[in-house]
């Protein structure tokens, strides 16, 4: 097994140690910062994705997993030079405003963060004003929101709301999520995407921004 | 025989049609609540009664109720609460020393604890006999608010801090569940108006978050002194419940389990051939589809989740803008399966 299949191996196997020892020894052997994200920890969380998604896998899972890529790239990200730190897009995320639900969004901000977008997460209980504020500050391509109790559901028309009044529908897609959420509903929102699970927003967020699934 | 079916309504659905608030009120205010469930018995009856909800002329009775949030506010959580939705115990996160230091409460000491019982004495006082209950929180649900999201990650990583919340989780609740049976002999409305009034049911919606093999390995052992201590026991999920079936089977004197949407039924009662099970219809789907649609849910869990002996259903959290006509269907459907089986 190679230093990448070593670092790979340790996130799919929930080992934030491992990881971190691991991409320790690929930097001392000479191998590139930026392979060692994306060959080695982005890799290991896609698996933990596609886990994920098959309900192979479940939510402590995905949280390890994540810590130990976490654990991986504080080696290796100081070393990455700017342009090579280049994310694959930013992601401003929340949780909708009455709702203080936050264990789906941190997921779904989890495996983004795992396949390399940059993500900003404004927590539970998130005001539109602040959605779309958060989109002016981070230049974001894309917002998520979740809702997980069908009350606040009202709450994401809201926060779509406030971004179409402030200009901002054009510039940025929008993904919603969460356990009340349907396909149905989204289209009804005029959302661009919905997503069942984590993976899946992953998949989705790619596909909207034209990048490869 | 037949197929048992309810329904109830969100906080929300109150509120936007009636302007009946849940906010403190409703939870700390004894009279208040009183007044607000004669109230919403009364609508319920005015704008449902021709299928057999609510009451022409309610009388004030003794009803308790305390949300989700008693044994996290005994331990210390904050508690956020809102006209139009369920009161919310914000975690408290503490950390691995708090955690390893922390003692279950006498739950009896508490000062949150002993407005509650002067509430109960109050009820007892002015209306008699008391009904409604307190919900007694499961234990992950409990131990999540104690610990937070970083439970999951002790589960890998510090079994000693991950076994050490949910004893004291554990510890707790059943303090709460003996108080329960000693004084109001009546449990399982506070969690499920499906099972017996004297059943302990164990909310245990985040478990929808772990594998089957996580469950055995942390929480079984916990269930079963749950279910030695206080049965007869019960399991409630909100959402899909099949995946702990091979760790429910294992847990004895299990006799109800109420599973929410999505649930793979079949699946379940291959594992729990002989307990009794509750399917939620899901509150979302009678809030967006039509009545053919709602018919078809019916059907599917009558036609999947039998013996239908075993079997009730019931749609819990209808939100505002539920059309009526979509809560007729199921209650309808749900009787027109009651006459079918009793008349085969």
């Amino acid at each position: 097994m190679n230093v990448l299949e070593q670092i790979q191996q340790g996130v799919i196997s929930y080992k934030p140690p491992a990881v971190k020892a691991a991409c320790e020894l690929a930097l001392s052997e000479g191998l590139e910062p930026q392979r060692i994200v994306q060959e080695g920890l982005i890799a290991g969380m896609a698996v933990v994705g596609g886990k994920f998604r098959r309900n192979e896998v479940f939510v402590p899972e995905v949280m390890i997993a994540a810590r130990a890529m976490q654990a991986g790239l504080s080696v290796v990200k100081p070393l990455l030079s700017h342009s090579e730190v280049k994310a694959l897009g930013t992601v401003v995320i929340g949780t909708v405003k009455g709702d203080m639900h936050d264990i789906g969004k941190n997921l779904v901000a989890m495996m983004l963060e795992g396949a390399g977008f940059h993500v900003v997460d404004l927590g539970i209980n998130t005001a539109p004003l602040r959605f779309v504020q958060a989109v002016q500050e981070n230049a974001a391509q894309v917002v998520g929101i979740s809702s997980l109790i069908t009350n606040t559901l009202p709450s994401m028309k809201e926060t779509i709301q406030a971004l179409q009044q402030a200009g901002l529908r054009r510039q940025v897609k929008i993904i919603v999520g969460g356990a009340p959420v349907s396909q149905a509903f989204a289209d009804k929102l005029g959302a661009d995407a919905y997503a069942a699970d984590a993976a899946a927003a992953v998949d989705k967020v790619k596909e909207m921004l034209g990048l490869a699934v | 025989m037949g197929v048992p079916a309810k329904v109830g309504f969100y906080p929300s659905w109150w509120f936007k049609n009636y302007g009946i608030s849940f906010g403190r009120d409703y939870f700390l205010d004894p009279d208040y609540r009183v007044d607000a469930k004669m109230r919403m018995d009364h609508l319920l009856y005015e704008r449902f009664g021709d299928i057999g909800l609510g009451t022409k002329l309610p009388k004030p009775e003794g009803y308790i109720d305390y949300g989700m949030v008693l044994l996290p506010e005994i331990f210390g959580c904050e508690v956020v609460f809102a006209d139009d939705a369920q009161p919310w115990a914000v975690p408290l996160n503490l950390s691995e020393e708090q955690i390893l230091s922390l003692e279950a409460p006498d739950i009896l000491q508490s000062p949150v604890m002993q407005r509650v019982v002067a509430q109960l004495s109050h009820l007892e006082e002015k209306y008699g006999q008391i009904t409604g209950s307190l919900n007694p929180t499961g234990i992950q649900n409990l131990a999540l608010k104690l610990r937070g999201d970083e439970l999951y990650i002790d589960y890998y990583t510090n079994e000693k801090v991950a076994e050490k919340v949910l004893e004291v989780s554990t510890q707790t609740i059943i303090q709460l569940g003996h108080f329960l049976r000693d004084r109001l002999g009546i449990l399982a409305p506070a969690v499920t108006p499906m099972a017996p009034p004297e059943m302990f049911i164990a909310p245990n919606c985040t478990l929808a978050q772990i594998s089957n093999d996580t469950f055995e390995q942390f929480l079984l052992k916990y269930e079963n002194r749950l279910a030695a201590e206080l049965h007869p026991f019960g399991i409630h999920h909100c959402g899909k419940g099949d995946e702990l079936a091979p760790g429910y089977a294992k847990i004895e004197h299990l006799d109800f389990l109420e599973v929410g949407p999505k649930t793979d039924l079949p699946r379940l009662r291959s594992h729990l051939p002989r307990v009794f099970i509750n399917a939620r219809i899901d509150a979302v789907r009678l809030l967006n589809l039509d009545q053919a649609e709602i018919q078809g849910d019916v059907r599917e869990i009558v036609d999947t989740g039998g013996p239908l002996n075993l079997l009730s259903m019931d749609a819990v959290g209808c939100e505002f803008g539920t059309p009526d006509a979509n809560i007729r269907t199921m209650l309808q459907e749900a009787a027109f399966y009651n006459g079918k089986e009793a008349s085969a």
